[in-house]
């Protein structure tokens, strides 16, 4: 992809700035590209997001300790003392899942309009399991390149013990 | 000068267990490799069958295999470990009683039970996965603290990750 001029040289254009997305569609259409940058995006506002977490406005917050509420009747307080805890953590986590879904549909259940990412799905394991899914391929594509390498060097190995030239 | 080799010594030895001058064993890397993709292969058959059961038993079987050191070889392990943790807890996600017996399992995955720290691996998201698999079973004990700790190395390792990708696709 093609980049517009200067748009990795100052600090308020890099890719945690609010203003990515924007550079990132002009430059677009500088270079005559057309097509969803969703997967891009989605990958700004999770990283923007673990490094900076932003707050959820009340209306989000009010959903999350609606859907929070029937697991909570009967439970000890202390154990409400955890979930509270947890609520920033788990929407860092859920906030991995924005990947995934916005490769997959536009429709996903997840609202991460004016840079509040309100999680609809369920939190914690899942999006542990969303980002392993986001990020294997990768991984096993490096491992196999290293057995690669380390079969070619075993082989090499080999055929100078076998004196072969 | 007591202090000086005592010093290296512990360098070195950390090191060592870090996996950074475990000896270089190419054939066992590679050997244990094909096997491993011969083996995920045939689970993949076997879930796509439905059986799961079968799945489970090779992926023990697995688990029990001699493994090489150093940071390729824990990866590879901790793949099989995270595959077959999360076929065991979503057999039976109701059963609290296998939640103790999943935990030796996390805990052996990542070496927890032989070392007083866990092992050191570079961040991979096989190692990640594990300790948010660790998390959850501890959630599942209702260690919801230690739950905490583990999602927390979970989530600081795929945050290294997603923005190492990041980085290699700008």
């Amino acid at each position: 992809m093609n980049h517009p001029p200067d748009s990795r040289d100052t600090a308020d254009t890099g890719v945690l700035s609010e203003h990515w997305e924007d550079v990132l569609q002009a430059g677009q259409a500088m270079a005559g590209e057309q097509g969803s940058l969703e997967d891009e995006i989605a990958i700004a506002r999770l990283l923007r997001h673990s490094v900076r977490p932003e707050a959820l406005d009340e209306r989000a917050l009010d959903s999350i300790w609606r859907s929070l509420e029937p697991e909570m009747v009967s439970v000890p307080w202390w154990r409400r003392i955890a979930v509270v805890r947890w609520t920033p953590l788990l929407a860092v986590a859920a906030a991995g899942l924005l990947v995934v879904i916005a490769r997959s549909s536009t429709d996903g259940g997840v609202d991460a309009s004016e840079g509040i990412i309100v999680a609809r799905y369920p939190v914690g394991a899942s999006a542990f399991e969303a980002q392993f899914e986001r990020l294997a391929p990768r991984a096993r594509e490096r491992v196999t390149a290293e057995v690669d390498v380390k079969r070619a060097w075993l082989r090499a190995q080999l055929l100078a013990q076998a004196g072969v030239p | 000068m007591l202090g000086i080799l005592v010093g290296v010594g512990l360098t070195f030895t950390g090191l060592a267990r870090a996996g950074r001058l475990a000896p270089s064993r190419p054939e066992a890397i590679v050997s244990l490799a094909q096997l491993l993709e011969v083996e995920h292969r045939r689970v993949d058959l076997l879930l796509d069958r439905g059986d799961t059961q079968r799945a489970l038993a090779l992926l023990d079987a697995l688990r029990r295999e001699p493994w090489p050191e150093g940071d390729l070889g824990t990866q590879l392990r901790h793949d099989v470990y995270g595959r077959l943790l999360r076929l065991r807890i979503d057999e039976y996600p109701q059963d609290p009683s296998h939640w103790t017996g999943l935990l030796e399992l996390t805990e052996e995955g990542l070496g927890l039970r032989s070392d007083a720290n866990a092992e050191v691996t570079s961040p991979n998201p096989f190692t990640a996965r594990l300790w948010a698999l660790h998390g959850e079973v501890l959630e599942g004990l209702g260690r919801d603290d230690d739950a905490l700790l583990a999602y927390e190395k979970a989530l600081a390792m795929n945050r290294v990750l997603l923005d190492r990708e990041l980085q290699a696709d700008p």
